[in-house]
């Protein structure tokens, strides 16, 4: 997954679980190298899937 | 093949049941031979974690004893195997390359293991395996080359059956972790459908997406596993009988790997169609950088799920980076979660739909050749069939220079079709130059 660190949609879902990162492991472990890796992969995903548009009658999560 | 050309640690699996059946091969000569080589040759490479020769070779001379009574006899009978080590085995330890499971010793066999020995099959040993199948590098070298990753997460059955110390391997695969163990191998890696095969006694990553696989040096070994272990009727793969498929090379694949591996693969296609495949390009039928994020987001919530409780119990257990994916995880909003649950159903729908046109997709197994050790190689272009649950397999389709390491190609068919990926698969390798073993392993 690409990072696109232009679009403020993304910018936004990476701040946000910055956010909750520091409120749960504090600021010493959310600035560490992997942590970060790792929300940046995150915010990425979340936010991709997130532009996609289902409607209530489009597909249910399990068949 | 002929018995007498050659070594017994080179046989394929089928060829060592064929020889073990017709009373050519004894199954304790081979158990040795394997033995003896994971202490010669194999030292080095750190593929196997555990080996439980004592009760392996009791197992052949059991195996012996059968072939002499006449008694009937399983598939695999007299066959040795390993298993990754998240697979759990009776008396033996099953540790995951977790510190506080270094004393785990389950009671029961996983069930593919235990189907495996009902066919005959030997367990030597278990398998070196990254943490928990994740991604933090183990300590296996590629028998290609020691400064390159083998792939993970099934790093030690990959680099095990290409340098010869076994014929097949368990593996598992959430992400990429079979196939692209084998492309960096240069061995055939099968993923057949989700819930083929039992995952009872497989130690968990991510429900959804975890699949029981294997690694092995032949198509024919890939179907006799399948056929031992498969929860429906075993399938048949003639490839005398087989007509050539019709192949779609999937353009979105060719764009994301690189230009080396896409080359390699537009080559292999060509002699394909030369020996009478119809080839086309076609699409996934979504953008594959919607198919990984869909993936991304099921695999941390539900690795998270998974992981959040013994990351509290052992702190400092975890290795890094699957450490930091689990606190990651744990912050995805569960909407997200079932937002990308409904967008795979959709996105399976679509690729379905793609392979209406064809018997299979091909396509590169990896990005490119095997990197180096500091990673465990990019799963983007394996992930695609563990999102959605399609058989796939990679075959080893030659030598990248001037690194000399493996390049291979993938081949993935419809959910529940999985013969007749076998099929078309065992045409394909019928078509190309067999892959020789690494130097040092022949």
């Amino acid at each position: 997954v690409q990072d696109d660190d232009h679009d403020p949609a993304r910018r936004g879902v990476l701040d946000g679980l910055r956010r909750l990162a520091v409120e749960a492991y504090g600021e010493d472990r959310a600035a560490e190298t992997l942590l970060q890796m790792a929300l940046n992969a995150a915010a990425t995903a979340v936010w991709r899937v997130s532009q996609e548009t289902l409607d209530v009658s489009d597909e249910p999560p399990y068949r | 093949m002929t018995g007498q050309a050659t070594a017994t640690y080179q046989l394929t699996a089928a060829e060592a049941a064929r020889l073990i059946h017709t009373g050519e091969l004894s199954p304790v000569v081979l158990v040795q031979t394997l033995l003896q080589r994971a202490e010669s040759v194999g030292a080095g490479l750190r593929a196997w974690v555990r080996l439980d020769g004592e009760r392996a070779l009791s197992a052949a001379r059991g195996a012996e004893a059968t072939l002499r009574a006449g008694d009937a006899l399983g598939a695999l009978h007299g066959v040795p195997f390993g298993a990754k080590d998240i697979f759990d085995s009776a008396g033996l330890t099953t540790a995951a390359g977790f510190g506080p499971y270094a004393n785990r010793v389950p009671t029961r066999d996983a069930d593919a293991i235990d189907l495996l020995k009902q066919h005959g099959a030997i367990l030597v040993g278990k398998l070196a395996t990254t943490q928990f199948a994740y991604a933090d590098p183990s300590p296996t070298r590629n028998p290609w080359a020691p400064d390159r990753t083998p792939g993970g997460s099934s790093s030690g059955s990959a680099a095990a059956v290409a340098a010869r110390l076994i014929p097949f391997a368990l593996g598992s695969q959430t992400a990429g972790s079979v196939l692209r163990p084998a492309a960096f191998n240069g061995v055939v890696g099968f993923k057949p459908s989700y819930g083929r095969i039992s995952k009872r006694g497989v130690l968990p990553l991510a429900w959804s997406l975890d699949h029981v696989g294997v690694l092995a040096r032949s198509v024919e070994d890939c179907a006799l596993f399948l056929a031992a272990v498969s929860t429906e009727a075993p399938p048949r793969v003639d490839p005398g009988g087989l007509v050539a498929p019709r192949l779609g090379l999937v353009r979105e694949a060719l764009a994301y790997a690189s230009p080396r591996a896409s080359e390699h693969t537009r080559a292999v296609a060509a002699r394909l169609a030369q020996a009478g495949a119809v080839v086309e390009e076609v699409s996934f039928g979504a953008p594959l950088e919607l198919i990984l994020a869909v993936h991304h987001v099921i695999m941390q919530t539900e690795t998270a799920a998974v992981h959040w409780q013994l990351l509290e119990q052992y702190p400092g257990a975890h290795q890094p980076r699957l450490r930091a994916y689990v606190e990651v995880g744990r912050l995805l909003p569960g909407v997200t979660y079932v937002h990308a649950s409904r967008l795979r159903q959709r996105i399976a729908l679509a690729m379905q739909q793609s392979l209406q046109r064809v018997d299979a997709f091909l396509l590169p197994t990896a990005s490119d050749v095997a990197p180096g050790r500091e990673t465990t190689g990019d799963p983007a272009l394996q992930a695609p069939f563990s999102l959605v649950g399609f058989p796939s397999l990679s075959l080893p389709t030659g030598v990248a220079e001037p690194e000399g390491l493996p390049l291979a190609v993938q081949l993935a068919g419809p959910r529940d079709h999985d013969e007749r990926l076998l099929s078309v698969a065992s045409w394909c390798e019928a078509q190309l130059p067999a892959m020789p073993a690494p130097d040092g392993f022949a």
